[in-house]
């Protein structure tokens, strides 16, 4: 996986100098992405694609090939990974579709036969490349990026895939990798989390999976790769049930779906409820520092925000600190107007400046017996958004360099501008959502239902 | 633990149950015939020597006219408890995870609720204690209105019932047959719980099959 994943040399079979080939499209993302390894263009007819050195076939290249590419029709897919094979290849990245999915199943047992003889991992048919921005690398007809982070991602199918890079640009969210795994036909999503387990760039794993070949074998790696590093899964198909489970009198009974539920949380495995939750979760889980303990306390602007937050908490399966500590709840009480509510809830009120927002958070991230807070923003001329978020990243990062280290999150009512704010707020360590008060509770469950897992709470 | 045992003649049911006491519970025993109350399969409160005989061909009976070709092992008869919350514990394999204990309320309940969780085979200790928690009718097992309170010495009996259930499975979903072990009842007050049936039926694997797959 190592060297497929992190390739000297690549060849990419089917390279093209027309524009508007799969071949084109892989040689251009891999040339304009800033990949530095060595790219081998294979191609039987043309000397040179895109000014470099092309070969009739990946036995002419005279060095060592990592990686190779396929961007040539199904039909030309077994002899070229024939070829591939002799050459010691270690692994095929199988764009061209025409496999298993279109009812091709011999053509597939084929390719499987050679990975096999050969001892070549096959990365799938019939999927969109893969990304690995630590390396540069763009192994993709798809469109290319580079905004490096530690969130590694793989669908099993292209448009989700794609639905990946969309929200990733468009949230301004880094990854590590992205991979096609499609039909499947050799790597899957437990050969995945053993390679992101190692790899330093990866701090967290979201897979999106519409089955598991080998269920047992994913939970097995599951359950020790989650202990170091979240994993979360998006598993569709719910509702289908499998045959063979209907053979079985209790499996029948409760449906596929319950053992996926409860196999996955038995192995630490936080399962993402839809795609957008699975996005949400990728961005914000990493950011977050792992909380110490269960005692989250929500401070807020909004009193109504103060009241859906609550729901989401439990929801989410998080703990408020109930009943607050009296000396603790004089504490808020000083820096609150009159009319404000104490307790948990803090509510401090709507038409607070600034420094009421800030003194009580930052009495929250002093005080041992909080542990995380959720803050609830209220867009009002006396506090601007972007004064609020400022403030807030300031207070948060000056308390954690005096070691006082706490997840927080913010949901933020109000115009417009809540938009910039949330995502400054993001971008600086504070996962922030305008106008909903369950995603920033939802990230902070699954960080929470992470550690829980992990035996670090 | 009530007493049980396997007939395979109204004599022999009246006088198996006559040794074992009265009431008992009778139940027909076919690899066939999964839903047995569905299949007119099961008489509760049988009371005497002689209603057991009965019983023993009307259930006979009820398995031919609802499968003629069912392969029918015999009647089991089994003392019957009164009280007590009844629980399923029993294994099942997955083409995708292989070997899996499953735990919930037993008897009809679990066909109307599917109120059933799983864990992957063998289950450790905790496994089992957080199946406990992990159906819905948790709160049943802790006793509710006015019932003993039976939750907090359950678990180690439930977990003992289910061990050697998860621990005897093989591991990988290629090998050999699955049983499927069911636990009908538990007696709280005695912290007991005993198996009721063991069916072993086999299935194919294909592993060429579990590598091929479409996207869509």
């Amino acid at each position: 996986m190592n060297r497929i994943m992190k390739p000297k040399a690549m060849a990419v079979v089917g390279a093209s100098n027309e524009a508007g080939k799969i071949g084109n499209s892989v040689m251009k993302n891999l040339i304009n992405g800033g990949y530095k390894g060595k790219i081998y263009p294979i191609n039987p007819k043309d000397a040179e694609v895109m000014g470099v050195k092309a070969f009739k076939s990946v036995k002419d290249v005279p060095d060592e090939i990592d990686t190779a590419v396929f961007a040539v029709p199904a039909k030309f897919v077994a002899s070229a990974l024939k070829e591939c094979g002799e050459k010691k290849i270690a692994g095929a990245v199988l764009i061209p579709s025409g496999f298993g999915e279109t009812g091709n199943i011999e053509g597939q047992e084929e390719l499987q036969r050679i990975g096999r003889e050969y001892n070549i991992r096959l990365m799938g048919p019939n999927i969109y490349g893969f990304y690995y921005t630590p390396a540069n690398l763009c192994a993709t007809f798809c469109t290319a990026y580079d905004v490096k982070g530690s969130t590694a991602l793989s669908s099993q199918s292209g448009g989700i895939g794609m639905a990946i890079i969309g929200f990733s640009r468009s949230a301004k969210m880094g990854v590590s990798a992205i991979v096609g795994l499609g039909n499947k036909s050799d790597i899957d999503e437990d050969d995945l989390l053993l390679f992101f387990e190692q790899d330093d760039n990866t701090k967290v794993i979201a897979q999106h999976a519409e089955d598991l070949k080998d269920g047992r074998a994913f939970a097995e790696v599951a359950k020790r790769v989650s202990k170091k590093k979240p994993v979360i899964m998006l598993k569709a198909g719910r509702t289908a049930m499998g045959a063979a489970a209907a053979a079985s009198h209790t499996g029948a009974v409760a449906g596929t779906d319950k053992i996926y539920e409860d196999v996955l949380k038995q192995s630490g495995v936080i399962r993402a409820r839809s795609l957008r939750q699975m996005l949400e979760l990728s961005r914000g889980v990493p950011i977050l520092p792992t909380p110490k303990g269960e005692n989250v306390v929500i401070i807020t602007g909004a009193g109504g925000s103060g009241v859906l937050l609550s729901d989401a908490c439990v929801d989410n399966g998080l703990k408020l600190l109930k009943p607050m500590p009296d000396d603790l709840d004089a504490a808020f009480r000083k820096f609150i107007p009159p009319f404000g509510a104490a307790g948990n809830p803090v509510d401090i009120t709507g038409g607070e400046p600034p420094i009421t927002y800030v003194n009580t958070v930052k009495l929250g991230l002093e005080d041992d017996r909080v542990h995380a807070l959720i803050l609830g923003y209220w867009h009002t001329i006396v506090t601007p958004p972007m004064v609020f978020a400022r403030n807030m990243v300031q207070i948060v990062n000056e308390m954690k360099a005096k070691g006082k280290v706490k997840p927080v999150v913010a949901s933020l009512a109000g115009d417009v501008e809540v938009e910039e704010a949330a995502q400054y707020l993001y971008e600086n360590g504070i996962p922030a959502y305008a106008y909903s008060t369950e995603l920033p509770v939802e990230v902070l469950g699954a960080k929470y239902q992470w550690a829980r897992a992990a035996g670090l709470l | 633990v009530p007493q049980e045992g396997v007939v395979s003649s109204a004599a022999e049911a009246s006088k198996l149950a006559g040794s074992m006491g009265f009431p008992v519970v009778m139940k027909i025993v076919s690899p066939d015939i999964l839903h047995k109350t569905e299949a007119g399969g099961v008489i509760v409160g049988v009371k005497s020597a002689d209603e057991a005989s009965k019983a023993y061909d009307t259930i006979i009976a009820n398995a031919k006219k609802y499968k003629a070709d069912a392969k029918i092992v015999g009647v089991q008869v089994q003392q019957m408890i009164k009280g007590g919350t009844e629980v399923l514990v029993g294994a099942m394999t997955d083409d995708s995870f292989g070997k899996l204990v499953a735990f919930g309320m037993g008897g009809v309940l679990v066909e109307v609720l599917k109120d059933v969780t799983f864990r992957l085979a063998p289950a450790t200790q905790q496994d089992a204690e957080s199946m406990l928690d992990g159906i819905q009718a948790a709160e049943m097992l802790k006793g509710v209105r006015g019932q003993t309170r039976r939750r907090p010495r359950g678990p180690h009996r439930a977990h003992r019932a289910r061990q050697p259930a998860g621990g005897r499975l093989p591991r990988d979903r290629r090998d050999g047959p699955e049983p499927r072990v069911r636990v009908p009842r538990r007696r709280h007050r005695r912290r007991r719980a005993h198996r009721g049936e063991l069916h072993a039926r086999s299935r194919r694997a294909s592993a060429l099959k579990r590598r091929t797959s479409s996207r869509r």
